[in-house]
This record gives structure tokens, sequence and C-alpha cells, in this order.
């Protein structure tokens, strides 16, 4: 509905109240005001490192906006758990051997797949609210994990591994981390799928409105179920993949993505309710909280501090973004 | 209440414009009638006079004071009070609950009386329905009509000044309506005034003294039965509009023969709890079938068996002759049998959504789209079908919550415009759309029949159903009743068999 | 003759009682007890009475707080990381002489944040429930972390000699405590803003179109629920007689499940803090049974957590079967 007036008031308008490129300059202020405040803190090589830190966030936050676009106030909280179920089966399968990269790859994502399914089911068929069912099922994930490894860990990466989610690209001076070339491709595949192709335009319908879309046919309750599933995988994977990052893992290593992965998804401009958003807002938001974390750590701020933080950022993104139609 | 008058009422929501300006005018205790056509703002008007609903503009008056009433408990001091559809019963309590509910007795500041508000519950609900409903019901166990005989008690229990009835009727049995117009006559005489709404025409004139009427969100006029007789044609020109008559004066579909070997459709002894009762029926190759009857008695639940929405319970349904049993919509959609549901905003569109995806999603779930869309001929398709509904703003880029209400349905039926749909099932398709949106859609319909299309038309308006169909069968308990040929589908025998004996809805 | 009439009543009551959404939950709890004292020798003795209920009643607690929260349509997250931050504030404050100020400063406390900051947000800003109570939940933890990254703080004596004790003979005063917070229940189920609390939690437009303000009963209803966050918060101070932010987490899903449990419907609405009781109770007793089941740590941190999603599974079915019965729409 375009105004009369000036038609670059209305550019304005949009620009503004569109939350990636809002998301995209707080990512622009705090890498200013982390230069402010540790010099050299935006340097190209420090910059990257952060996009490395921030990518497995950012897997983790693909699934979680995946499963958010798919309605019904959908969240995957089983995150943190599948997380370190990818490390744990990761460093099982491979042991230190460079051939066993690609059965790990495979169970971790078959591995997550088949427990995020489990939470689809409950969303799906038994109409449980989303943060509850997979909130509950990640602690029986944790659980389950713990009693089978029974407080060890065992096995290790491999040194293919370690290149995927450690290395990096060399350009003169520069250093391009793996993960950000990967990072970019998943970034145009989602774009794709999700724009071009059915799949996407399936996802985005289930979550404008679910009753429609069974009206027109579409497996509402199966597509949401594999959603879930999906996400379960990302989680997984970004799990494996931080094993090659960190070398050894201990066991809290997953917990610490569930509620950063949330916010990510929210400062993205992901709809809280369902049925749009674009995964480079989330993105944005993985980035930001990586930059945040990294800065506040740097301030030698405690992890309880850090916590307060990322919940009030939760809180105002709220309060701005989810409110409910008042009467 | 000495009068009360509302003047130049506007309200809008959301791009759709409710009340342009509407208000009416009245002294002494009367009981004022409030008709219009679906979308006129009845319920909008009533809803902004008890405060549910803020108006934009326009002010209240009573005794001559403008009075500002923002919230239910600001109409409540004025004594006005509304009597919903169902709206405000809290099912998980009882009806003595219900009926006192927001104005408890108490035995001091904190602690309730509830003895005492449970006799209060007593007498008002005998005096409304002597011995039938228990107190200690929970409201969700209770039919519909009792609980709107519920709502109409807690509505009285308030002592309402100005009483205002939304539909109170429409699920109603008979003599629950004759007890609910003895009471309402009792209320007169006691000083209390009554806005009563109703797209009964034959229970307004019985009732009221005078009759306002809506149109688009404008008051278009008054009738008084004090002045005037009793006459139901006094009113209806004003509700529908003269251009209204004239358009609609294309006249009725032109008779067409069937060959009985040609059925599409078939249903025998369909039933599914207490909703469908053997429902049996056929319909042929390029028919316009009709269902009529009153509202609420099974005919959505037929359409939606139908689309696949629903499971059938028992009985047999065949489409082209082979039998099915359609367990989702997707089934349905695979043998060519697509719906228009009835609810466009929470059945048909995705509102944040283009009219380009809108139109395409049906899309979704065939074979032959392929994986990655065909961005090309989903844009033809959809320009094209923009083209064929005559869409306003015809954009298919825009979103589909910023179209009129009538643009929107021209939408959700117009993406069945991509296929050759073997059964088309309409579930009141033209409720509360405007004139122009009205005639492009069935003039489309009447294209499809003309193809081959068998269309199964559920309308809550009897004109519609004259127009438009070659056959109207009438619903009702959840059963075919009647059956009207083309040569009998008039107004009379419609009216007559949807009320099962009789214009005056006796027994 | 008044005989038969007296029975006939009898059993129309006991009847009408089977009906209840919480008599399953009862049900459940007499089977659980009776495994429990198959496998525990003891059971039945006053000294594994009083410790059960040491442990029992702050589970209780927070049971009846989410109960009265999830009636209104409203739901809390928060409730763990607000027993967490008074335990952290008060034991980190604590000495003999301020004991009693310390506690009254952390009631304030645990009020405010998890009963007002909460119920404004949901209530008055309409912010939805899940979410936010999950970042107020973060807040307090964090917070909590801060005054206490490790454990520690100081417990005066006489709070944990007193939790552990009994009076009046042999009444063990944490079982006291909880018939002192079921009382306080009972005087509020006796009030309007009780009966509003299940009219806005079954039909929120209902209950606005009838002259209530829904905001204020969902902000009642967060702050009741909060007195009882403190008395469990007091009552986990006592029991553990240190501060530690991770004593609070387990409850919060654990007063989810036993709400649901109790049959206590999650939209709103239905259902009785009675079953809330039961619920806690049940898994209460359950730990009990694995525990003395012999099952390793690791296990019964499993099965705690299959539990609950075992009891949202069970509580998803009567809203399954209900919405099954309506047969236009999906």
């Amino acid at each position: 509905m375009a105004s009369a007036q000036d038609p670059n008031r209305n550019r304005m308008k949009r620009f503004i109240n569109n939350k990636v490129i809002m998301a995209f300059i707080l990512v622009v202020v705090l890498f200013v005001m982390g230069q402010i405040i540790v010099p050299g803190f935006s340097r190209f090589n420090h910059i990257m490192s952060v996009l490395q830190a921030a990518f497995f966030l950012g897997l983790v936050g693909l699934g979680q906006t995946i499963v958010v676009i798919s309605g019904k106030e959908g969240l995957d909280m089983s995150v943190g758990a599948n997380v370190t179920l990818g490390v744990v089966l990761g460093a099982a399968i491979i042991n230190g051997e460079n051939a066993r990269l690609l059965p790990a790859v495979l169970a971790s994502l078959g591995g997550g797949f088949s427990l995020g399914l489990v939470n689809g089911l409950g969303v799906s068929l038994l109409n449980i609210a989303p943060l509850i069912m997979t909130l509950a099922w990640g602690i029986v994930i944790e659980g389950l994990l713990l009693f089978v490894i029974k407080g060890h860990m065992f096995g290790t990466g491999c040194p293919a591994l370690e290149l995927l989610g450690h290395g990096s690209l060399r350009l003169g001076s520069l250093k391009v981390p793996s993960v950000v070339l990967i990072w970019i491709l998943v970034i145009i595949l989602m774009w794709y799928i999700l724009n071009k192709t059915k799949p996407g335009h399936v996802l985005f319908a289930i979550g404008e409105n679910d009753k429609a879309a069974r009206l027109l046919g579409i497996r509402v309750k199966f597509v949401r179920t594999v959603v879930y599933g999906i996400s379960g995988s990302l989680s997984c994977l970004s799990g494996l993949l931080l094993l090659g990052f960190v070398g050894s893992a201990h066991l809290n290593l997953g917990a610490r993505y569930v509620l950063p992965s949330v916010v990510a998804v929210i400062i993205g401009g992901i709809r809280f309710g369902g049925g749009a958003g674009n995964y480079l807002g989330a993105v944005a938001g993985a980035i930001f909280l990586t930059t945040l974390q990294s800065i506040l750590v740097t301030l030698e701020l405690s992890e309880g501090g850090r916590k307060l933080i990322t919940g009030i950022v939760l809180i105002i993104l709220l309060l701005a973004y989810t409110r409910r139609q008042s009467r | 209440m000495v009068s009360f008058e509302g003047k130049n009422i506007q309200k809008r929501f959301e791009g759709v414009v409710a009340l342009r300006d509407a208000g009416m005018r009245f002294e002494g205790s009367k009981i004022c009638g409030l008709v219009g056509a679906n979308g006129s703002g009845k319920t909008t008007f009533a809803r902004v006079c008890c405060g549910l609903v803020k108006r934009d503009s326009g002010t209240i008056l009573i005794n001559g004071e403008e009075v500002n009433i923002s919230s239910p408990f600001d109409a409540n001091e004025y004594g006005i009070v509304l009597a919903h559809q169902n709206l405000s019963l809290v099912q998980d309590l009882t009806v003595w609950e219900n009926i006192k509910l927001g104005h408890e007795r108490s035995k001091n500041r904190f602690f309730l009386d509830n003895e005492a508000a449970r006799s209060d519950a007593e007498s008002i609900l005998n005096d409304l329905v002597p011995g039938e409903i228990e107190l200690d019901t929970i409201v969700a166990e209770l039919s519909p009509a009792h609980k709107q005989m519920v709502e109409i008690a807690k509505a009285l229990s308030q002592k309402p000044k100005l009483l205002i009835l939304d539909e109170p009727t429409a699920a109603l049995e008979y003599y629950h309506v004759e007890q609910l117009f003895k009471r309402v006559l009792q209320l007169k005489k006691q000083d209390v005034s009554i806005i009563f709404i109703s797209h009964r025409l034959w229970e307004i004139t019985r009732l009221c003294d005078i009759v306002f009427v809506f149109r688009n969100g404008i008051s278009v006029g008054a009738v008084d039965f004090e002045k005037t007789a009793r006459d139901e044609s006094l009113i209806v020109p004003m509700i529908t509009g003269e251009e209204e008559h004239r358009s609609f004066d294309y006249g009725r579909k032109p008779k067409k023969s069937f060959r009985g070997a040609d059925v599409s459709l078939e249903l025998s002894d369909v039933s599914e709890g207490v909703k469908l009762r053997a429902i049996s029926l056929r319909a042929g190759r390029g028919e316009v079938l009709g269902i009529g009857g009153l509202n609420g008695q099974g005919q959505e639940e037929l359409i939606m068996t139908i689309a696949g929405a629903v499971h059938i319970g028992s009985g047999d349904m065949r489409v082209n002759g082979r039998a099915e049993r359609f367990k989702h919509p997707k089934d349905a959609m695979k043998k060519g049998v697509y719906l228009v549901p009835g609810d466009r905003i929470v059945d048909g569109l995705f509102p944040t959504h283009s009219v380009l995806k809108n139109l395409i999603f049906p899309r979704l779930p065939l074979r032959q789209e392929r994986f990655r869309l065909n961005f090309k001929r989903c844009n033809s398709l959809s320009d094209d079908i923009i083209g064929r509904v005559e869409l306003v703003p015809p954009d298919r880029t825009m979103p589909v919550k910023n179209l009129s209400g009538g643009n929107q349905q021209k939408v959700v039926f117009g993406r069945w415009l991509q296929f050759s749909p073997t059964i088309l099932l309409l579930n009141d398709p033209a409720k509360g759309i405007d004139i122009q949106a009205k005639n492009a859609l069935y003039a489309l319909t009447h294209e499809l029949a003309g193809q081959g299309t068998t269309v199964i038309l559920y309308s809550s308006s009897n004109e519609e159903l004259i127009t438009n169909c070659d056959r109207v069968l009438i619903m009702f308990e959840g059963r075919i009743v009647d059956e009207f040929g083309y040569d009998d589908i008039n107004e009379d025998n419609l009216v007559k068999s949807s009320l099962r004996v009789g214009e005056t809805g006796e027994r | 003759m008044s005989d038969k009439k007296n029975n006939r009543r009898f059993v129309a009551t006991v009847a009408a009682l089977t009906k209840k959404p919480s008599f399953p939950a009862f049900l459940i709890l007499i089977l659980l007890v009776i495994i429990n004292a198959a496998i525990q020798p003891n059971f039945f003795t006053m000294r594994s009475f009083r410790s059960n209920f040491m442990t029992f009643t702050p589970l209780i607690l927070v049971a009846i707080a989410q109960g009265i929260i999830i009636l209104s349509g409203s739901l809390d997250l928060s409730l763990g990381s607000a027993i967490s931050l008074f335990n952290c504030f008060t034991a980190f404050y604590m000495t003999d002489e301020n004991g009693l100020f310390i506690i009254v400063v952390g009631f304030v406390l645990t009020v405010i944040a998890s009963g007002f900051i909460n119920g404004i947000c949901i209530g008055r800003l309409r912010m939805p429930a899940l979410i936010t109570t999950f970042a107020t939940s973060a807040i307090y933890l964090g917070i909590a972390m801060i005054i206490l990254p490790v454990a520690g703080g100081y417990v005066p004596r006489s709070f944990y000699t007193f939790y552990k004790g009994t009076a009046l003979g042999a009444v063990p005063n944490s079982f006291s405590i909880l018939i002192a917070g079921i009382l306080i229940w009972w005087i509020f189920s006796r009030t309007r803003a009780y009966r509003y609390i299940y009219a806005v939690g079954s039909n929120e437009d209902g209950a606005f179109a009838s002259g209530i303000s829904t905001w204020r009963i969902r902000l009642t209803a967060h702050m009741f629920a909060s007195l009882f966050i403190f008395i469990a918060g007091l009552c986990v101070l006592m029991m553990t007689a240190t501060g530690e932010y991770r004593t609070g987490q387990s409850y919060t899903l654990n007063s989810v499940a036993a709400v649901v449990i109790g049959g206590i419907a999650l939209t709103g609405g239905r259902g009785s803090i009675a079953g809330a009781m039961f619920g806690a109770l049940i898994l209460g007793i359950l730990n009990n049974i694995i525990f003395f089941s012999g099952a390793s740590s690791y296990l019964q941190i499993f099965f705690k957590g299959a539990i609950i999603v075992l009891a949202l599974c069970i509580g998803a079915i009567p809203v399954l079967i209900r919405s099954k019965k309506r047969l236009v729409g999906v």
C-alpha cells in the first residue's frame, strides 16, 4: 500500500523494519565497540576467528530457524543434548582414524535425526508445546548419554576432522577458516531451499496457517515431525564438527548452545509464531551473540554474568518482537 | 433508560472497515430490532456499545449525556449488557458460576457467598427456562441451545437497563424462542430496553417496536412498527439495497437436464456421530447441487466429509463410480475434489503471504510440481487467475491480509481455477462479501459447471441457493429432509422446509 | 429407609469424586506407595516419613505454585531459577545476627522477581509465557551464579535443625510447613480471584467480556504463586544448609510434570490443585523407588527425565480425545 507521499520515506521505513538488516547493523555496532574496548578486536583475522566460533552456533541456529518457521511457537531445546551427542558419537566412532570420518558423519546425522523425530512426534501427534517437549526430551537424551558413557569420554577426533573444524585457508596474511567457507555454502543453500523450492514453501505454509495448509493437501504432521528431525541432525553434526574445532571435549559443551540459539533466531527477526523468517537473520544473531560473549569474556565477566546478559537481551527482544495482540 | 443514542460510530479493524457511520436512536423502553446482511456491522456495533471493542470515533449518549464506554466494566456501569453468541461462557465452570461470573455475591471483601449466588442464579434461570437446566452442570456438557440460554441468563442477572441480544435464537429450539420472547416482553414492562439482533425477519416483525437497518457499516434507516404495519417487505429493500436487487436481476441460471448415468458423486448412508445421519445423495457432472437449511444442521460437516477433512464414520462415498474413503484432504485433491472453506481467514488464507503464494500453495503437494519451483509458470498462472476473478488490486505480490473480504474470498476460490475440478465444494462462499465479489464468484462457478465440474454449494442465504442451483437439498439435524428440483426451488419452499413447519416456526 | 437414602448419597458422592480430573493421580499415588513400601523396608516408620517430607515438601509447594499459574492459562519455567536465586542470595548474605532480616529481603526479592516481573510481562505486556519465563529463568540463574559461583555461603545451624526436627511429639516440622502452605492455598481458594483464575485460564476472551480484568488476575496468580516459591526456597535453604545455584533447577520441569500428572490441563482453566499435590507426591515416591532400586546414578537421571516426558505424553491424551470429538475442522 504505497503512500502518495515521499517514496524515500517508505523505503526508509522498510529498511528499518527489515529485521535482518537491523541485526547486521547491531553486529557492526558490536564490532566497533569491541574495537574500542580491545584494540585489534576488529582485525580481519580476529573477525574471522569470531566467525569461526559463531559457525557452530549458526549451524544449531539453522535447525532452530526451521523449527521456529514451522509454527506453533516451535522451538528445539534439545539442541544442547544433541550437540553433546555429536561430540561423544564422533569421538567414539572416529577414534583417531580419518577413514572413520564419513561413518561418523552419517551416524551423527542419523542419530540426531531419529532423536529429533521424537520431538516432532510429541509436538505433531500429541500437541505438546514444543518448548516443553523438547526441554524434557533433551534431559532424557542427556541422561541417557551420561549413563552410556558413565562419565568418561573415550575416543578422539581425527586430523581430517580437525582440518574441517579448526583449519583455515590462507590467502597471504589472511586466514579464512574452513568452517566460514562451509557456512557461506550453507547460507546460500538455505536461501535457495527456503525461497525457491517446494519444501521451503511447504515449511512457510504450515508455519503460517497449518489448518489451511492441511486443507490444501499438505501433510502437516508429517512435515513438522521431519523438521524436528532435521534440527536434531543439524545440532548433532554441529557437535561432530565442534569436536574437530576443540580437539577434545567435555560433557557440558552442548548446554551452552541452547539459550543462545533461541536468542539468535529472535534477533534475526524470525517470527516466533512461525510462517516467516530469513536464515540470514539467525546468522547475524549467531555472530552477534558470539561477539558479545567474546567481549564479555574479555571484560572478565563470569559465566553467570554472561547468562544474565543473554537473558536480558532475550527479554528485550521478546518485548519488542513477540507481544501478542492487545484487545 | 430514558433514551439511548449512538451517532456516527466508526470502527476499523486492520484494513477492514466494519462501521462507517453507524448509529441508532430510541426513547423509552423499547424492543429495537437490528438487522442487516452479513458484514453489515451489527455485531461490531453491539460490541462497541457494550465496551468489548473501542470505537474509533462517534458518540454514545445515554439520557442525553455523552458517555465514554471503553471496557465491559464501563458498559456495565451504565447498565448496558450484551448476551453473546456463546462467547463469554467459561466452559469449565458450572452453570450457576457462569451466570454470576463477574458479579458474584460475597460475604465480605474477600470471600464468596456461594449459597446466595447459587440461589440468585436459580431464580434467574427459572424465569427463563424453568426446570430444564441443572445448576451444577459443567457448561461444556450442555447442548448449544442450553448454552445459549445460560448466556442469556448471565446477561439478565446483571440487571441490565439496555439488553443487547446478538442472534440469540440461532441455536435455540422453538419453545425456547417462545420463552425468550415472553421474558423480553416482561423486561420491556420493567422499563428495560432491548436491542434484538437477528437475521430472522419473522421474529423481528413479531417482537420489535422499531427496526434499525445496517448495510455495509452504515445505518440506512429504520422502520417504526408503531407507525406502519409489521411487514417484512418494508425492511428487506433497506437490507439488500437497490443496486443489489438490480444486479441480482440477472435471474436464475437456466434449467439444465441431467442424464442419470453421469453421476460423479454418490453418498450412501453416510453417518458421523450425531452430526450426520444416514446421508444419501447423488450429483451429476456439471450439476450445481445446493445444500440448505438452518445453520448448524450438519451442512458444513457434510462438505468437510466429502472434502476429506473429516473422517467418514460409516457409509459409502463414490467419486466417478469409484469407492473412496478420504483420510486426508490430499486424498480428496488427488481425485479432483476441491474445497473452498467456510472461514477464509482461519481455514483458507495465509495472511502475511502474498497473493501469488496463496494461489500456488495447492500445487505444493502435487507430484508434477518439481523440487525446484517453476516461478515463471507460477507467476503466469496466478496472473491468469487474478484476471479471471477480477482481483482488486490485481497485484500478486500483495499480502492477502490487506485485501478486502470479497477479494480475499476471490483468492480462496480462485486457486482452484488452475485445476479442472471434478467436484468443487463451496462452504458458504459468499458469506459477508460485497456484491461485486459475489457475482464474480458465482459467474466463475457456473463457468466451471459448464465445463463439467460438479458443484456442491452450501449457502446460508436462500437467495443464493435459488439463483444458482439446479437442485436443492435441505438438511435438518444431520439428515436430508427434502429435495427440491429446479421447478420447486423458491423462497417459500426453502424456508418452510428449513423450519420444518410453516413460516411462523410453530411446531 | 433413610439408611438406603444415605447409602445412595454416599455412593453418589464417591462416584462424583472418581470423575474428578485428579482421581487417576490419586490411584497412581496409592499404587506407588504400596510399591515403595515393598521395596523400602522401613517405609512406614516415623523416621522415614520425616526424611521423605523433607524432600517432598518443597516439590509439593512448587507444584502448587505452578498449578495456580497453569490454571490461569500461563506457565512459568523460571520457578527453579527463582529458588536458586533465593537460595544463593540468602546463603551469601546471612549471618547469625541478620538471619530474619535477610529472609525478609529474600522474600521481597522472590515476590518481585518470580511474581511481579513474570506476571507483568505475561499478563499486562502479553508476552508469550513459555519463552518469557525461559528468559527470566536465565536472568535469575545468572544472578544466582554471580552471587555464588561455587557452593558456599552460610546458613545458621538453627535453620537446619528446625527443618530436620519435629514438634508436638512426632510431627515433622517440614510436614507442618507443608500443612501451613496448604492452609494458605485453601483460604485463597475461597476468594473471588481464585474463581477468576479458572475463568481466565479457561476462556480469556469470555472472562474479559464478563468484566474481569484479565491482566490483574494473571498478575495475582503469579504473585500468589511466588509466595509458595518463597516458602519452598526457604525449605530448600533449610534442607541443604548451603547456597548452590544448581539446587533449584530440577524443580521447574518436575513441577510441570506434577501438574500434568495431577490432571490439570496445560491450556488452563481445568483441574484442581489437589491433583498437583498428588502429582508432586507421585514424583517424590517415584524418586524413592528409583533410588532404592539400586540403579546407577546416571540411569537415575535418565529415568527422571523419562518420567517427565511420559507425564507430558499421558497428559496430552485427554486433550487429544477432547479435540477429536469436535467434528468440523482439522
